[in-house]
């Protein structure tokens, strides 16, 4: 049995105080993730300045305060016997601590001689001495003046999910309105923003925005897969403002798998109901002066829902996505440090989505029923993205990291938008019985034929829109990082650039669609959907771009208990949209300051107090009337983490407030706008948005080698109108009838998750309860006015087991109680959530495994070929995640057969 | 329904939906933050309600109920030529007075969906819009027609006192459906089947004429009530202010409706594909759309003087007049009896005068639009009212 190591807070300060930490080497540098933000379940309380602290060595393009992590690399190349790093880390202070043992008890004699070694060569390494392999990094100063959060990939791992909102709303504050189902295009808010189509949400891959054209048109159509992500890091408070253009509420960076060290890989194939199937492979390599890493993720299924009249219609999707990444570096033992990175991708999507859901009554009677006239309903897109990344560090002190960017994505969809002369899709099935909907209602139905004039298009004939978009979003930005250290006081300056220019344009189609149906068939099949022969209505044909030079810079001093962390952004944005149809250009030029103070204090070792506020906006997009402003907020939180890591608990409780001087709002499509308006904003005046988030986490230890993680998260947040702005006069779908005090929109009261998990022997079950309360759809005071959604309980389940060394079995259960509710009725209709589903599958490790030593038995979730296939994807090391997971390793000494990190033995 | 050649289709839903958009939910109330008038808002609102809506409502019903024995008779003797022509006078004398409380859909006449206190019940009345004349000839073709039960669950489209007109107005044998001309070869008595559907679609408009009657009379729904008790014990109106927001939401059929579809629509003043679009005035059939506008325009100068022209009652104008408002007062009153006497200009069916007399009938819609720009602007403003979604989202 493995050994269990216990480390209290006390004796976990008393290790870092005998730390004389340096700047990290370049060897452990280079990272292109940021660094690691405080995990979910355990951001550090702060220590002391003065104390020993690891020196920075953040990534360029990393937040301020990153620190690319010294496990991030693998243990050292020239040590094949090294054990891995993946191990739990021990957090104390900012330090993280990550320590291992092989086969034996914990020795702090080891420890003692680590730190020796640390001191003498001067930063925080990587070392291996006997069993015992010890990372010290620093945790980002910056970040731990605000709420931060991580998700890492042994966490992403156990949640064997594919849809981001399960992932996204682990994190208090997060809120994730479904619309598919399966997640293509969640609509991500958090603390209150509007979450449709996470337009006020700064979206980054590796810190790259992904967002198609983020400043002239920020509406995410493009999410990346979760499949191929090994990290999620969502920043809230002052944190933001080093993240640009939203700041508003917080920004979301993902994390990609980095090439490992050594070789290594896994391939990951599942196959469930609906014919889902899910296939995984990566496989990369590396030496001292390069490697590579090659990915593919592909994701399909036929869709759980069923069309009228077309019941063996393809309803589901076809993903994938496909990376290439390698890198060239200089001597890692070098003063001067080089590492030229490229990376490629390509990725498609081909679903048979429609913005159309069912009226209520439809909805009750069968949630996963499909119209008729949404048969052709088709989503469409591939992209292409490129990023040329280049490292350089200057001994200890100085890192400059500068990216070279260009993502190009093309997108055609074809979707049921309205008919030619009616009300909009979304009354009709507000109201499908009322007598003005219900001829309408009929058609969309397919119970009549759409009326039918060889001379004209009529009134209720449908209209399909092809909404054809090429977006383009190129850049280039520099960060650096200095960082100094002193007896009394440390220092960090971060300064970072970035110029970057988007451009969409729009070529939006109208085609006229008839339910054609004999007036007295009986025949159900004889429905279809017939072209009306008219040409087509160009609806929209413009080109927006966007030129944006985007700057910040945060200073971290800390003294004593106090840590003071000033920041500032500014971003100077010239906007411009050309309409073609109109024969019109406009463009605007918007230039803001963005300030940001973050306050930490740490009252006792094991708990930390934190104060924030900063400066929230959004830009414009481009061609919006002279009277719209950028939303502009001033947003504050206050809170306080506690954490015990001799009974692995950690508790975050924080309260925010955002005082929303200009809520801006926008008419999208995927909000149910009328194509006329489509893309317009508008003022919606000043808004309070308040709430509490807790998170707390604990893994229990439990007889024999067994561990039962349990975890909750609660979000509490309630937003009004303070004073609409020129009320009646918002176009944005949900806002027409907005007044002071009015509750706002996709924004529940309450959401919870909580999730109990079993681990040890090789197997681990978790089960999760994810609670969404119910949410207006409209703005409205009271809920008797309001169109509300439901609530919402779900269940999933995961279990795998160990089979060999390199292969894993899973199987997982989404929605197991097959909730059937409403889960949002924009842009067109009641959409429900997905039903229950269940998949098995296997994963297979390709790397080399180390030889087996002798242990009681035991394995953990650090031997198994998949903390193998996912260990030396850990940018920044587990020993500053403190995932459940990794946790988990920490406490209890990994395995005998435990694969090192890097593959290496 | 119509076939129109509408260039954007936001407009033309807010044909369907700008009568139901009478949200009343204004914010204010007599007693906290409204203005204190010499008129309670309470009271004006309630006198609109007693004095012109449901005396005109009452007529209607009476109008209603002629209607049904005239079609009754007509459905006796379909081949009597005296039969029809009475019962096309008596659905005339009927559409005259609807025309009017086509301005007055406050309350249960409005969209369950969208008006407060709304029972769909205009739309089961008078649905001109979405009417069909393909759908009409199906329920010929298909006879679904024979009983109010029948026809009474199928869609406005094809009943109602559009579909009554069409019945009563046309009698050709080629069906209206393009795509299937010879539809109503398949009925045997033609002429019969016209009279028999025109008999059970005027009984469905005669039960719903009464059911809104009754609606608002103080032994049935007692809707007049849910007035007089605005920000007292209404469970539909919160605030005084709301009722007579409703009864302001209402007056903006005549801006939206009137001026935009029922004139600059087949004037090809806005929204028609070509020179103008005849084809879509309001009545295709019995040529009487300009008379629609007349009575429609009446009914708005009676709710903003509170009866007609001569009568001493509460209106609006008597409010604006009661907080200083003189002036806009009078500018309103002129222009609806501007607007009134262009109506005599236009010579002939408007289908016609939008080729013949075009002058006239922009001159027309512009005296509409003017009138609607006080309405929608200082009028709503210095009365602290809201406007209607449609008329707020509406950018000229």
């Amino acid at each position: 049995m493995a050994p269990h190591v216990t480390r209290s807070p006390s004796a976990l300060l008393s290790l870092l105080l005998a730390l004389a930490v340096g700047p990290a080497s370049r060897a452990q540098a280079p990272s292109d993730t940021p660094a690691q933000a405080p995990p979910v379940d355990a951001p550090a309380p702060v220590p002391p300045a003065g104390e020993p602290t690891a020196p920075p060595s953040a990534a360029p393009d990393a937040a301020p305060g990153a620190t690319p992590d010294a496990s991030d690399d693998a243990p050292l190349p020239t040590d094949p016997d090294a054990t891995p790093p993946d191990e739990g880390p021990v957090e104390a202070d900012q330090d993280t601590i990550d320590a291992a043992a092989e086969d034996a008890e914990f020795d702090e004699s080891l420890l003692d001689a680590v730190l020796e070694e640390e001191e003498r060569s001067g930063g925080p390494q990587r070392l291996r001495l006997g069993p015992v392999t010890v990372s010290v990094r620093r945790v980002d100063v910056f970040r731990e003046g605000g709420s931060v959060a991580t998700i890492e990939e042994e966490e992403l791992r156990q949640l064997r999910t594919d849809d981001p909102t399960a992932v996204l709303q682990r994190v208090p504050g997060v809120y994730v309105r479904t619309e598919d189902g399966y997640g293509l295009r969640p609509n991500v808010g958090l603390r209150g923003t509007n979450p449709d189509r996470s337009s006020r949400m700064t979206l980054m891959e590796d810190s790259v925005l992904f967002g198609p054209a983020p400043y002239s048109a920020p509406a995410a159509y493009y999410f990346p897969l979760m499949l191929r992500m090994t990290g999620v890091e969502v920043f809230k408070g002052p944190a933001a403002i080093l993240y640009g253009p939203a700041t508003v509420a917080g920004a979301i960076n993902l994390r990609t798998r980095e090439v490992p060290d050594g070789s290594d890989g896994a391939i990951d194939l599942g196959y469930g109901t609906y014919r889902n199937r899910r296939m995984h492979l990566w496989y990369g390599a590396s030496n001292r002066w390069g490697g590579f890493v090659v990915e593919g993720a592909d994701l399909a299924t036929t869709g759980f829902k069923e069309i009228d009249f077309a019941d063996d219609a393809d309803t589901g999707f076809h993903r994938g996505e496909y990376t290439l990444r390698g890198h060239l570096q200089t001597d890692e033992d070098a003063e001067r440090f080089h590492r030229v990175e490229l990376r490629l991708g390509t990725s498609f999507e081909d679903s048979h989505e429609t913005y159309v859901g069912l009226s209520d009554a439809d909805f009750r009677e069968d949630p996963y029923r499909r119209y008729v006239a949404t048969a052709n309903d088709r989503m469409r897109w591939r992209r292409y993205s490129v990023a040329l990344r280049h490292r350089y560090a200057l001994g200890r002190e100085l890192e400059i990291e500068t990216a070279l960017y260009r993502n190009d994505l093309h997108r055609v969809w074809d979707r049921i938008d309205g008919f030619a002369n009616g009300p909009a899709l979304f009354d009709v099935l507000n109201a499908p019985e009322s007598p003005a909907m219900q001829p309408f209602y009929r058609v969309l139905t397919g119970q009549e034929a759409s009326s039918y004039d060889p001379t004209m298009r009529t009134d209720d004939t449908l209209m399909q829109a092809r909404n054809d978009r090429t977006y383009v979003s190129q850049g280039a930005q520099t960060r650096v990082v200095f960082d100094r250290r002193g007896e009394r006081a440390n220092h960090r300056l971060e300064v970072g650039v970035r110029l970057h220019y988007d451009s969409i344009a729009r070529d939006h189609t109208l085609h006229g669609l008839r339910v054609d149906r004999p007036l007295t068939a009986t025949d159900p099949d004889a429905v279809q959907l017939v072209r009306d022969g008219f040409a087509p209505e160009q609806e929209t044909l413009n080109r927006a771009r966007s030129l944006a030079f985007a700057a910040h810079a945060s200073y971290a001093f800390e003294r004593a208990n106090l840590r003071v962390l000033p920041g500032l952004r500014t971003e100077v944005i010239r906007g411009e949209l050309e309409d073609e149809l109109a024969d019109t250009r406009a463009s605007n030029l918007q230039t803001v300051v963005l300030p940001g103070l973050g306050l930490q204090y740490t009252i006792r070792p094991w708990l930390a107090a934190f104060a924030g506020v900063h400066r929230g906006f959004a830009p414009v997009a481009p061609g919006q009337s002279g009277d719209v402003r950028p939303e502009s907020t001033v947003s504050y939180e206050l809170g306080g983490r506690v954490q015990d890591d001799a009974r692995e608990l950690y508790v975050e409780l924080s309260g925010f407030f955002n005082d929303y001087r200009n809520l801006l709002l926008a008419c999208g499509g995927s909000s149910g706008c009328a194509a006329a308006s489509l893309d317009s904003q508008f003022n919606a005046g000043s808004a309070n948005v308040g709430g509490v988030e807790l998170l707390y986490s604990q893994r229990i230890g439990l007889p024999h080698g067994w561990k039962l993680p349990v975890r909750v998260a609660y979000t509490y947040t309630l937003g009004r109108f303070r004073d609409v702005a020129d009320p009646g006069s918002i176009g944005a779908p949900g806002y027409q009838d907005a007044r002071d005090g009015d509750e706002l929109p996709y924004v529940p009261r309450h959401q919870a998750q909580a999730q109990l998990g079993l681990e040890g022997h090789g197997a681990e079950v978790t089960l999760r309860f994810a609670y969404v309360g119910t949410m207006r759809e409209n703005a409205t005071a009271d809920d008797d006015d309001a169109l509300l959604t439901d609530d919402a309980f779900l269940l999933d389940a995961g279990a795998s087991y160990e089979v060999t060394r390199r292969i894993r079995l899973y199987v997982r259960g989404e929605n197991l109680l097959n909730q059937q509710v409403v889960a949002s009725r924009r842009p067109f209709g009641a959409r429900p959530v997905r039903p229950l589903t269940a998949m098995a599958g296997v994963q297979i490790a390709l790397g080399a495994l180390s030889e087996p030593t002798t242990s009681a038995g035991t394995t953990d979730a650090g031997s198994t070929p998949e903390a193998e296939s996912t260990s030396d994807a850990r940018p920044t090391s587990g020993t500053e995640s403190t995932s459940d997971d990794e946790r988990s390793q920490e406490a209890e000494a990994p395995a005998p057969d435990s694969t090192p990190a890097n593959g290496q033995r | 329904m119509k076939t129109m050649h509408l260039p954007t289709r936001s407009r033309r839903a807010s044909l369907v939906l700008t009568p139901l958009l009478v949200t009343g939910m204004a914010c204010g109330d007599g007693s906290t933050g409204t203005p204190i008038d010499p008129i309670p808002r309470r009271q004006l609102a309630t006198d609109l309600a007693t004095n012109v809506l449901v005396p005109t409502l009452d007529t209607f019903v009476q109008r209603a109920t002629e209607l049904e024995a005239a079609l009754a008779a007509y459905d006796a003797a379909p081949t009597d030529t005296a039969a029809r022509d009475a019962a096309r006078q008596a659905w005339t004398a009927a559409i005259d007075v609807w025309q009017r409380l086509e301005v007055m859909q406050v309350g249960p006449a409005g969209a369950s969906a969208t008006v407060a206190g709304g029972l769909d019940l205009r739309f089961e009345i008078y649905a001109w819009e979405l009417h069909n004349s393909c759908r009409v000839d199906g329920v010929l073709a298909g006879g679904t027609y024979v009983d109010t039960a029948t026809l009474g669950v199928q869609p406005v489209d094809r009943r109602g006192l559009a579909t009554i007109e069409d019945l009563l107005y046309y009698d050709g044998t080629t069906s209206r459906c393009a795509g299937n001309p010879t539809l109503l070869s398949t009925v045997v008595d033609l002429g019969q089947a016209r009279a028999s559907y025109a008999h059970v679609a005027g009984t469905l408009v005669r039960e719903r004429a009464e059911q809104l009657r009754d609606a608002w009379a103080a032994s049935g729904g007692d809707f007049l009530a849910e007035v007089s008790n605005a920000g007292l014990t209404s469970t539909v109106y919160d605030t005084a202010q709301a009722a007579l927001n409703a009864f302001s939401d209402a007056l903006f059929y005549v801006y939206e409706e009137v001026a935009d579809f029922k004139l600059a629509l087949p004037a090809g003043i806005a929204g028609c594909a070509a020179a103008t679009c005849p084809g879509d005035v309001e009545s295709t059939f019995a040529g009487r759309s300009i008379e629609h506008v007349r009575n429609n325009l009446l009914a708005f100068q009676q709710l903003f003087l509170g009866a007609a022209p001569g009568t001493d009652a509460n209106g609006f104008d008597d409010l604006l007049v009661s907080i200083g408002q003189e002036q806009l007062a009078t500018t309103m009153t002129n222009q609806i009896a501007s607007a009134i006497t262009l109506i005599d200009a236009v010579d002939g069916p408007l289908e016609q005068a939008v080729n013949d007399d075009a002058a006239d009938v922009a001159a027309l819609y512009q005296a509409i639009r003017d009138l609607g720009t006080n309405l929608k602007t200082t009028f709503v403003e210095v009365l602290d009212l809201q406007l209607p979604s449609a008329a707020a989202g509406d950018n000229d």
